[in-house]
């Protein structure tokens, strides 16, 4: 369905009906009630990929066209972006303090020079994926495909780095025992936890993801190990695995435990949860990025 | 040319991700996926895990710098995407909009009916295909 004043259609395939229902739902394109509709609607009900296609068919020097960018770029004054996270997120990963504000400035300049082109299609089909290949191509551009252009990393030694395991949260377990649930939930949890515990791929995911959910303080990745009152780092279970990919390991089972949560139909999440999501996002970004950059 | 057909073909596996994820809260696609393209594990997992946690909260570094980063988004990010729209425009004309205007000039007004249920016009010897009005 086109919602254009007058109207045109492009042959697009979509393939999510949540974005063709969203958009169907839309005023008309262009009418007051549109421009209302995109300034106050939830984000919640307002998928991205409705706003791309409503966007990339207005014309652009229509209000309503300013407005459709306005909310696709919006951030809320606590700092959160409606719908910019993960590309945030990879953002912070790839890029050093010197280098974030630039690599994240590119890679929306990127967006919005992409947006309008066909190329920019994509962005109907899958926002986030869409914002992640243009922030891609944008390091690529700034540091060159293989990172050759790369500043120089900051010493191991730092005082702002992040890859000492007493820099993360404790356990999750001890984590959950502060909140408050409804009498049914730790179990539940922790059902799930196993559960997703048990489909890891490996004995390697699975060791991690248990030590890091099952005991009292998060693990230590590596260290000497007699320095260590009662924990082996798991560099020292896994001694053919590096922490770089012990946190990898982790932080993929901390996603895998946070869907399943989300995802569990007998849960019921409220304000006591964000705790719980803040301790699974809070870990370690700048791992990853080292971890890649030495892949690269 | 490699990379260029990796970043394509790595984009559409996030989509499946992200399409499994959103729409109906999957989060064994990621699983699947990376078991049948291993080369592109590691991407895969990362892009879920951005996904599904995040930005997280940053530091005071990064909150500063979003700050004008957003400041920046608002003074100058229509104008840029207004140059994009005129650049596109002038290569091949191939945003949605500007079909729309060429879909305009094309269509004769006899040619089209109005659809009184979707509010469109439709051409008559084609009911399927809306047409400008």
């Amino acid at each position: 369905m086109n919602k254009r004043k007058g109207t045109i259609v492009l042959n697009v395939s979509y393939g999510s009906t949540r974005c063709e229902n969203a958009f169907a739902a839309f005023p008309r394109l262009g009418s007051s009630e549109y421009l209302e509709y995109v300034r106050t609607a939830e984000t919640a009900i307002l998928p991205p990929e409705a706003l791309a296609r409503a966007y990339r068919q207005l014309p652009p020097e229509d209000e309503a066209s300013a407005a459709t960018l306005k909310r696709l770029f919006r951030r809320q004054p606590s700092g959160r972006w409606d719908y910019l996270g993960p590309l945030v997120a990879y953002a912070r990963k790839r890029s050093n303090a010197n280098d974030y504000e630039d690599l994240l400035q590119d890679a929306l300049t990127k967006i919005l020079q992409i947006l309008p082109t066909a190329r920019g299609e994509f962005a109907e089909r899958a926002w986030n994926s869409f914002c992640r290949r243009e922030l891609s191509e944008a390091w690529r551009a700034r540091f060159g495909r293989r990172g050759e252009r790369l500043p120089q990393e900051d010493s191991i030694d730092g005082e702002n780095h992040h890859e000492n395991g007493d820099f993360l949260p404790r356990g999750l377990t001890s984590r959950l025992s502060t909140l408050r649930f409804k009498p049914n939930q730790v179990a539940i949890i922790e059902e799930i936890a196993l559960g997703v515990v048990a489909e890891l791929p490996n004995e390697f995911f699975r060791t991690v993801a248990s030590a890091a959910w099952f005991q009292d303080e998060r693990p230590k990745h590596s260290g000497r190990k007699e320095s260590l009152v009662g924990k082996v780092p798991l560099t020292t279970l896994f001694p053919d695995k590096s922490r770089y990919q012990i946190m990898r390991a982790e932080a993929y089972a901390d996603a895998q435990l946070a869907a399943a949560l989300l995802a569990a139909p007998n849960l019921e999440l409220d304000r006591d949860w964000n705790p719980v999501l803040e301790a699974l996002k809070a870990k370690a970004p700048q791992i990853q990025r080292r971890a890649r950059e030495r892949k690269q | 040319m490699t990379n260029e057909m990796n970043i394509d073909k790595l984009s559409e596996l996030f989509a499946q991700i992200e399409r499994a994820w959103l729409d109906h809260r999957d989060r064994r696609m990621v699983r699947d996926l990376s078991e049948k393209y291993p080369e592109f594990r590691d991407e895969l997992c990362e892009f879920f895990e951005d996904l599904v946690l995040g930005p997280g909260t940053p530091t005071d570094e990064m909150a500063k710098a979003e700050n004008r980063v957003s400041e920046w988004l608002s003074s100058t990010g229509l104008d840029i995407a207004a140059a994009a729209v005129a650049s596109a425009r002038s290569s091949h004309g191939t945003t949605t909009a500007s079909l729309g205007k060429q879909l305009l000039k094309a269509v004769t007004p006899e040619a089209r009916k109005w659809n009184i249920q979707t509010g469109s016009f439709f051409c008559e010897n084609e009911p399927s295909r809306p047409c400008p009005a």
